[in-house]
């Protein structure tokens, strides 16, 4: 059967070596002979890759990749070739499950429904929808979280709404707002084609988006290949392409970041005009990275002076510069603040909003930015502004609600789980998520879901970790199985078709959310029914008005245009029927009091900015300075390593999908930890060994990786949880912390202090400590019950 | 002139609230934008004692304590929402103290001509606002959940 390429041991697949418009190459795998092809795109990487679904007797059979989508010219990575199969598991949940004296047992709709239903509407009259919690997530459809906003904001009327993607990409969005006033990806991929030069940033490229590296790696290959720096504290596949690789140490980006824009300033490569005509705010950034001389940056962060100065000598002089941001700094100490002066270094330069020239601050997930455009993580839909109470009248009458009954405020994601464990919110409707492995400090998330009074309902399309121990859980439909919009980091916006039927009486999330709002028979101030529409396509034309003169503009957009072969880009409007490359191409930002998304906030403490403390720029950018501040643990004679988590190529969060697919589990079956080699001399370490890791929070054991990370540091990929291998503790989140960035409210899963040794002799055989021994038993009793 | 007796009053607050931002952390270990923030807020009070100092020195210091206002506040139950929200509007009344007191000397010290206190002035003013700030968003943001739904 056809397949262009193994893509497991060939990640990245043939070069195409190119500058300026990137060849065709199209990737394709079938495992039988299709008897039709359905138009789709890939939901496992937030590039969103163009395909076609291969459907053969009702079962998806492979997937081939569009020529003509300008997000992939036809490639697929190995995710994209192989997680499809996960589709067809004989694990797939096929009807409602419903808790009863302790066992989750099989249901149909109309029960679950009557459940889900009551359940809400006895929790609304007795304690009000502050009672109520929306824990959503970054992998649904245009369609559905638009329709689950208002839900949650007009017809539920709950603050509590939010998404995972407070744990991938809220630090995006909220350092996209301190710049330029709204949420909006100033750059696309298309820069990548035209530029001189690539920083990335906390941002494993070849890991995390496959076919954007093939983009880079086939510029490498090319004439004139853009300059590389990178900056990661392990030496990943995007490091060792470098030209420049940084090892910082851990939570001290701000620290490097002030460091580069010091020898930037002081060697004047800045452009004097651009900021005069387009930023307000340089003299307080010049005062506060005055502060930062290389020296000092060596001494705080580890990176030699002469790799700063070198770093700097190429971000300053490069022509044009792409620079993309991600978890490294997400997910770690200041990130909004380290984030913000990635931004700045761009404004200095005056490298926004030209070809070649921009910044990424990147998603995650592939529909993670749907959630900040309509409002399912806390923002409010189209980028508008709470504080603004025009912007609020604007959105009531999309609605037609009363303005005064949408949700002032938002809550975001760890709050939400707080006030569960305290016992104000009673329900907790989780969907198509799984915080039992992916939330830090596991051992608390788990008491908070086990509790009595919490009513939790998961919605899912397999019986994961936190689906077995749900009281309700309604099986859902995935990719594939329904048709929808989504947009990927660049603004692209693709469609994916239906291509075959859900399993039994799993439903899509969208007709989930339909009946719900049916049956709690919300009405908006006219008395009619809230939501007026009952198909995806309807939906489209809803949001696209919702989205009528926002930044993200969707009302050029149709499905008969999004189904001509490729995606396209917002806004798109009459401005730019096709879709608009890049924003800010006129160095006019969206920071105008009427316009923005926000008035900003203090980046020390995270206090929102008023509309009367706001002084309108009208229409510069914003250079927001910050100082190091040290990370709230760090190593100490008892836990005196780092520990960092991150991801492995082959597998997509939890697992959920990828481990369902063979070749993808055969390639990463299990988590491990990686120790430097000094580091693992000490300890007495080598490869295989099992290796007992220890913070604050927990203990886990994994097997040994010995090298390519820097000496100090451990790192654990955190996809590993215990619905296929409840025998061990290994989930990277037993050890992480609960806190967060004050910005941006994006949990710290990037450091923390541990204590390693080598598992004691019998480890492996069950042997463990006590507590240990108890965690592994609740879980393999949780996962025996849900089945 | 008093001017030292109201900068030993003034020193005197200030510590006593960065000593009262750590009581409110110590009293929270299960708020995490608490233990964050507060011992950062709690640092800019110490630094602005500090910078009292010289002036202490130079306008002669007299010790007039401050109004014993920690004596009354924090007395409640500390626990859930409702606690969390008495000691943050505790702490506000010390803020707020504070505030009105940089606000006068401010004042003299213009009076005075004295430009490096004026300085003084306005950057320990700017941090005690973003203080209060802090304060008034927290509170206001927990106010709804422990007044209304919390057990």
């Amino acid at each position: 059967m056809p397949e262009t390429r193994g893509s497991v041991s060939d990640i990245w697949g043939p070069r195409t070596p190119y500058v300026g418009d990137w060849p065709v190459r199209v990737d394709e795998r079938l495992v039988e002979e299709p008897d039709r092809w359905v138009p789709s795109t890939c939901v496992l990487c937030s590039n969103g890759c163009g395909m076609d679904i291969g459907v053969k007797d009702g079962r998806i059979v492979g997937v081939r990749g569009h020529a003509d989508d300008i997000a992939s010219r036809g490639r697929l990575g190995p995710k994209g070739l192989h997680g499809w199969e996960a589709n067809n598991s004989p694990d797939r949940l096929t009807h409602p499950l419903i808790r009863r004296a302790g066992r989750l047992e099989p249901a149909n709709w109309v029960e679950a429904m009557d459940l889900l239903v009551g359940r809400s509407k006895e929790l609304i009259s007795r304690h009000t929808s502050l009672s109520i919690g929306v824990y959503s997530t970054g992998q649904l459809f245009i369609e559905e979280y638009y329709t689950l906003a208002m839900i949650a904001k007009a017809g539920l009327r709950t603050p509590h709404t939010d998404g995972n993607t407070r744990l991938c990409t809220s630090t995006a969005a909220a350092a996209l707002m301190e710049s330029f006033g709204t949420d909006g990806q100033p750059a696309s991929y298309r820069d990548i084609d035209l530029t001189d030069a690539l920083f990335h940033i906390g941002h494993n490229v070849a890991s995390q988006q496959t076919v954007l590296w093939a983009r880079i790696l086939d510029r490498r290959r090319g004439p004139n290949p853009p300059k590389l720096i990178v900056v990661d504290p392990r030496a990943t596949a995007t490091a060792k392409e470098a030209d420049i690789h940084l090892a910082p140490r851990l939570a001290t980006n701000v620290a490097l970041m002030n460091g580069l824009l010091h020898l930037l300033i002081k060697a004047g490569h800045v452009d004097h005009s651009y900021i005069e005509a387009h930023t307000v705010g340089f003299d307080a950034l010049e005062r506060a990275v005055a502060e930062w001389p290389p020296e000092r940056v060596e001494r705080v962060t580890g990176v030699p002076v002469r790799q700063v100065q070198a770093a700097a000598e190429i971000l300053g002089t490069a022509p044009t510069l792409v620079s993309t941001v991600l978890q490294g700094v997400y997910q770690s100490n200041q990130a909004t603040a380290a984030a913000v002066q990635v931004n700045n270094l761009h404004l200095i330069r005056g490298l926004i909003g030209k070809p070649g020239a921009g910044v990424l601050q990147m998603n995650g997930q592939p529909t993670s930015q749907n959630t900040r455009e309509c409002g399912d993580n806390g923002a409010m839909a189209g980028f508008r502004n709470y504080a603004n109470p025009h912007h609020v009248a604007d959105l009531a009458r999309v609605w037609n609600v009363d303005p005064e009954s949408l949700p002032d405020r938002s809550t975001h994601a760890m709050k939400i789980f707080q006030y569960a464990e305290q016992g104000s919110i009673k329900m907790l409707w989780i969907i198509a998520t799984n915080p039992l492995v992916s939330l830090p400090d596991l051992g608390r998330i788990r008491r908070i879901v086990e509790q009595d009074n919490l009513f939790v309902v998961v919605q899912d399309a397999f019986l994961t970790e936190t689906a077995a121990a749900a009281d309700l859980v309604l099986p859902a439909a995935m990719w594939g199985e329904k048709t929808g919009t989504f947009t990927n980091t660049d603004r692209t916006v693709h469609i994916a078709h239906k291509a075959v039927e859900p399993p039994g009486e799993a439903r899509s999330d969208f007709d989930i959310l339909l009946d719900y709002a049916r049956h709690m028979d919300f009405r908006d101030k006219d008395g009619t029914p809230l939501i007026k529409w009952a198909d995806p396509e309807s939906a489209f034309e809803a949001w696209k008005e919702c989205s009528r003169g926002r930044p993200c503009d969707y009302s050029g957009l149709s499905y008969d245009k999004l189904n001509q072969g490729t995606g396209i880009r917002w806004p798109c409007n009459e401005q730019y029927p096709d879709g608009a490359e890049r924003l800010y191409t006129d160095g006019m930002f969206n920071t105008g009091a009427d316009y923005c998304e926000t008035y900003g906030h203090d980046l020390v403490t995270g206090t929102s900015v008023t509309a009367e403390q706001y002084v309108d720029p009208q229409g510069k950018a914003f250079l927001k300075p910050a100082d190091y501040q040290p990370p709230s643990e760090a190593p100490d004679e008892e836990y005196p390593l780092w520990l960092t988590t991150g991801r492995v190529v082959y597998q997509w969060h939890t697992r959920t999908k990828t481990a369902r697919a063979a070749a993808l589990h055969a390639a990463a079956p299990d988590a491990y930890v990686r120790i430097a080699a000094e580091d693992a001399r000490r300890y007495g370490i080598v490869d295989d060994d099992m290796v007992e890791i220890t913070s604050r929070r927990g203990t886990v054991l994994e097997p040994a990786r010995v090298g390519d990370i820097a000496q100090g540091v451990v790192f654990i990929p955190f996809h590993y949880g215990y619905w296929d291998q409840p025998d061990r503790a290994r989930a990277a989140n037993e050890l992480t912390l609960t806190g967060w960035d004050p910005v941006s409210k994006q949990p710290f899963f990037k450091y923390a202090a541990v204590r390693i040794r080598k598992a004691p002799a019998g480890t492996l055989q069950g042997r463990v400590g006590e507590a240990l021994q108890q965690m592994v038993d609740r879980v393999k009793d949780r996962v025996k019950g849900g089945t | 002139m008093h001017v030292g007796g109201y900068l030993g009053a003034l020193h005197d607050s200030e510590q006593q609230l960065s000593a009262s931002f750590t009581l409110v952390a110590d009293r929270h270990p299960a708020e995490p934008e608490v233990i964050a923030i507060c011992p950062v807020l709690a640092s800019w009070s110490r630094e602005h004692a500090r910078q009292l100092q010289r002036f202490l020195d130079q306008y002669g210091r007299q010790h007039i304590a401050a109004p014993a206002l920690r004596d009354v506040l924090f007395q409640s139950s500390p626990l859930g929402g409702r606690g969390l929200l008495r000691d943050l509007q505790d702490l506000s009344l010390l803020v707020n103290e504070v505030r009105l007191t940089w606000a006068t000397l401010s004042a003299t010290a213009k009076a005075l001509r004295d430009v490096d206190l004026q300085e003084i002035c306005r950057t320990s003013s700017e941090q005690t606002l973003r203080q209060l700030d802090w304060l008034k968003v927290q509170i206001e943001d927990g106010a709804a959940q422990a007044l209304i739904a919390a057990p």
